[in-house]
């Protein structure tokens, strides 16, 4: 497992943790730390030809990671994210410094962000032998709430949900209030030590490989869920600017569902400050998300995300919340397609932690349908045979053009020209005999609800021909999508085509 | 007994008037005898309900149980103004009842000269034989024979004499109407039987049927479903289909409101709408320029009419396809053709109708009485000229040239000038400078006239 692991994650040379006492660094593991592709011309690389120091990505934050790739420049990037040139014939001799290899065992400080560029200088003099670094740094501040964790009960923590007396309240809401401005609120800090982080024996944690965090489709995805969200809920005047900032408290997810169920949860505090309050919340605002989603229950799929996952900020979590409420309430927004991310799994096992790398789904082929539905034709097509799209769309070009020559008018662009619903209806008037009045459409429309009612329409009349509903949604249309679109006009074609 | 028979019977004017005033009212109903109230004014010599009715426009010559038509009761009965009014309109003069006698059997029975003169001048004949042999003359008493056979042979009548000739069950006769006909709005599907499949139009299925011993043609509305709410709206709109008080508007009859199926029926008519008679007639009508303009005035009147309702009927359409032509070759508009709210949303089937502007704005923001005198207009071309507008253009083509290239009938050399200044009148670009059809009204009447 170890090995394979570390195979897997063969990009992040030095983020295994490791005992030296239990294992060694075995030529598996060393091959695996495969070799950079810098330090073979050390000069090069200067001021810093050894190997990029360690990050420790399960401590690490999104937000941190990128940071320090900032900090670090783009090589940094390169070097984490291209395994095939790492792949390549250089061999592990070439490197000027052996693998590191991180101990675990005096705690250590990996993946620390500001200090460690910092000293970046001196641990080139030093040695790449990366126990230099387990020596205690300064750590940044972090709250106490886990020690006093241990010495309160439960109901100190329940704050404003525990009744007790006048003073202990008062008492209670002042240091509450003291952490609430010292701490950023977080649970986790960046910097806290792995003991700090507390991760149990076979516990696991997740998080996006630093290569993902610039995968322009996620970040695309990211971007249209949080527009989605902002118009969700502009009437409760929030605005959403960071995804894992803004949700891991459970507050706007609170908002969020009430405005898409149009229900009032009960029971839900409006506002916690105190960590437990905001698990508390998280965890009812979750179970009621669950229970519209479907997901959770007994027998039922176990969801992706959790109490815990939101609250640590996890975005591979939150994101998967997000899309499946997307999904469940057909928001007229359309997701990228096949959405992949590398996300890193770290497991505590032996006292050692194990990370290991997966890819991770966030939105599938047709999530942007909102719907589940077997492939058709299409989907054939557009997978195995590409290069037949634009025979696909000639002959649809052709069968469209006839009919819209009579009225003087031509479309070119399969994907662009019909998400209006003008050429749609039309089509169906010239199709099934009748014209369609002006007043019923928008014949210039200019906004997307315009357009959606114009598509709508002509999905109706499409419907009152005797077709089945149209596969794909009328946002989609609108959002030029092509495969709904090129379904669209196909179940026109398989009609008419024998049309004179 | 406070019923509209007994008021024509007593010659209540104010009655009559008042009871003809309210469009749901069928003129042509029969009581329980299928006397209709025509008949009854006709029998009691009611001379004012007669003419109130002739110009409401009933039938002049509906039968009754005893296949009697008015003529015969005026004549049995010596009122021989009535006698003459009804010729002045065009009754059935040589109709037989279920003996076999005319009107003038009667006249000749009962020794009413004066009358039997009035019928043989009209060309009632002297030499039908009834049922049990006998013809008019058969009847009279005394030398009245003798001067009736000598006025027949002045007017040239054949003389042989015609026998009877059982035929009532070739049902050609026009009964009046039974009147549960206006009396149930809401019609069980169950008491329809449909017979002939004659039509399947995009707005729905047509169906020849009976419905209480009445030829009915059925539309079943095509509709994608049939939910509660269009159920609904189904039964707030169709009442107001239901005009009987005008002698060129056919009214629906009534509906049935089944779930799945909307089955609005109406009067069958042999000879089919407008278009039909025009464009697909296999000449048994003889359409030369006054039966055309005879139309136009039917149609005018109709839509002077409809105009004039204060709930204006919603979504009626003029074209030459929603005018039907009636036994005796009246034009009605066809309430039937009038659309409901939920149907056709979208789409215009007939645009070559349609005024320009019809086709580019909501009803709510056009006037709909100059848009229905464009119609007027393209009916009158094709009365005219015999064609069908934009034959050659499908409707989304033509309802786009129309609507965006102006697009417009052109009007051939050779057309009556007079006819072809209606024309242009009516079918002004600007819709407020088009006639009313109350303005066309006696200009038809006086081209009907010369």
């Amino acid at each position: 497992m170890t090995s394979h692991a570390a195979n897997d994650a063969s990009t992040f040379r030095r983020s295994i943790l490791k005992t030296p006492s239990s294992r060694g660094p075995s030529p598996a593991s060393r091959a695996s730390c495969s070799p950079s592709p810098f330090p073979s011309s050390p000069a090069s690389v200067s001021p810093s030809p050894s190997p990029p120091p360690p990050c420790i990505i399960n401590v690490v934050p999104k937000r941190v990671m990128v940071l320090e790739a900032a900090n670090r420049g783009q090589r940094m990037q390169e070097c984490l994210e291209s395994p095939s040139e790492e792949k390549g014939p250089l061999s592990f001799e070439e490197q000027e410094s052996p693998s590191p290899v991180i101990v675990v065992s005096p705690p250590i400080e990996l993946g620390v962000s500001d200090d460690l560029v910092g000293s970046l200088g001196c641990e080139e003099e030093t040695s790449v032998g990366l126990t230099t670094m387990t020596t205690t740094r300064p750590k940044s501040p972090f709250s106490p709430k886990k020690e006093e964790a241990s010495n309160e009960s439960f109901w100190d923590k329940l704050g404003t949900l525990g009744r007790k007396k006048k003073v202990k309240e008062v008492n209670e809401v002042v240091t509450e209030g003291k952490h609430a401005i010292d701490s950023p609120g977080a649970p986790f800090m960046p910097n806290m030590p792995t003991e700090d982080y507390g991760l149990q024996d076979n516990e696991e944690r997740s998080m996006i490989a630093p290569g993902s965090n610039t995968n322009p489709r996620l970040i695309q995805l990211v971007e249209v869920l949080l527009e989605w969200l902002n118009d969700v809920l502009a009437p409760d005047r929030i605005i959403v600017r960071d995804m894992e900032e803004d949700l891991y408290d459970g507050c706007v997810l609170h908002k969020l569902i009430e405005r898409l169920t149009g229900i009032t949860l009960d029971n839900v505090p409006e506002v916690t400050l105190s960590e437990e309050g905001q698990r508390q919340k998280l965890q009812r605002v979750l179970r009621a998300a669950n229970h519209i989603l479907g997901v959770g229950g007994v027998q039922q799929y176990q969801p992706k995300w959790s109490v815990e996952s939101i609250h640590s900020k996890n975005l591979v979590a939150i994101l998967h919340l997000l899309v499946a409420l997307v999904r469940h309430f057909r928001a007229p927004i359309r997701l990228p397609d096949n959405v992949v991310i590398d996300v890193i799994i770290v497991q505590m096992r032996d006292g050692i932690l194990n990370h290991r790398r997966v890819n991770e789904k966030l939105t599938g082929v047709y999530d942007d349908l909102g719907l589940r539905h077997e492939r058709d034709a299409f989907d054939a097509l557009l997978d195995q045979a590409p290069d037949k799209l634009d025979v696909v769309k000639k002959s649809l070009v052709t069968f469209v053009n006839r009919q819209l020559n009579r009225i003087n008018l031509e479309v070119q662009e399969i994907e662009t020209e019909f998400h209006d619903g003008c050429h749609l209806c039309l089509l169906m008037g010239l199709l099934e005999g009748y014209f369609v009045p002006l007043y019923h459409i928008y014949s210039t429309p200019q906004t997307f609800d315009e357009k959606l009612h114009n598509v709508n329409a002509a999905f109706e009349l499409m419907m009152d021909a005797g077709l089945d509903r149209p596969k794909a949604r009328p946002e989609d249309i609108v959002n030029k999508d092509l495969k709904s679109t090129l379904r669209v006009l196909y179940n026109l074609f398989s009609k008419y085509k024998n049309l004179a | 007994m406070d019923d509209i028979f007994h008021w024509c019977r007593e010659g209540n004017m104010l009655q009559v008037r008042m009871w003809l005033d309210d469009t749901e009212h069928d003129l042509n109903q029969g009581d329980d005898h299928g006397f209709s109230l025509l008949h009854w004014a006709a029998k009691e010599g009611q001379m004012n309900v007669v003419e109130l009715l002739l110009s409401r426009g009933c039938r002049v010559s509906p039968t009754n149980l005893g296949d009697d038509t008015p003529l015969h009761l005026a004549a049995a009965h010596d009122h021989r103004d009535i006698v003459c009014t009804l010729l002045r309109h065009r009754a059935e003069v040589n109709k037989v009842n279920e003996h076999g006698n005319t009107a003038l059997h009667y006249a000749c029975f009962w020794g009413y000269e004066n009358i039997a003169e009035d019928l043989i001048d009209a060309d009632a004949s002297v030499a039908i034989a009834n049922k049990y042999g006998d013809v008019p003359l058969d009847k009279c008493k005394g030398s009245m024979a003798k001067r009736l056979h000598s006025l027949a042979v002045q007017n040239g009548q054949k003389l042989e004499r015609v026998a009877f000739k059982d035929q009532s069950w070739l049902g050609l006769k026009t009964r009046s109407r039974d009147a549960t006909l206006s009396r149930h709005k809401g019609i069980n599907i169950q008491d329809l039987s449909l017979q002939l499949k004659i039509a399947d139009t995009p707005s729905g299925e047509m169906w020849r049927g009976r419905w209480q011993n009445n030829d009915i043609v059925a539309k079943i509305l095509r509709l994608r479903e049939v939910t509660d709410r269009i159920c609904r709206d189904f039964n707030d709109e169709f009442p107001k289909l239901r005009i009987f008080s005008h002698p060129n508007v056919l009214p629906v009859v009534g509906c049935c409101n089944s779930p799945p199926n909307l089955v609005v029926i109406t009067q069958y008519l042999q000879y089919g709408s407008l278009f039909n008679v025009l464009h697909q007639s296999d000449g048994n009508i003889v359409l030369d320029t006054s039966q055309a303009l005879k139309w136009a005035l039917d149609i005018t009147k109709g839509m002077a009419f409809i105009h004039s309702l204060n709930k204006i009927v919603p979504n009626l359409y003029l074209s030459s396809k929603h005018v039907m032509i009636d036994d005796d070759l009246t034009a009605k508009i066809s309430m039937a053709d009038a659309k409901f709210t939920f149907q056709e949303k979208g789409k215009i089937y007939s645009p070559q109708w349609f005024a320009p502007e019809a086709l580019v704005k909501k009803q709510k923001d056009l006037n709909i009485k100059a848009a229905d005198m464009w119609s007027f207009a393209i009916v009158l071309w094709e009365m005219a000229t015999r064609e069908v507008p934009f034959a050659d253009l499908s409707p989304m083509e033509a309802g786009m040239k129309i609507a965006t290239e102006g697009l417009r009938v052109s009007l051939p050399p050779g057309l009556s000038p007079h006819i072809c200044k209606l024309i242009n009148i009516s079918m002004n670009e600007e819709p407020g400078k088009r006639p009313s059809f109350d303005m066309l009204q006696p200009i038809l009447e006086k081209m009907c006239s010369q």
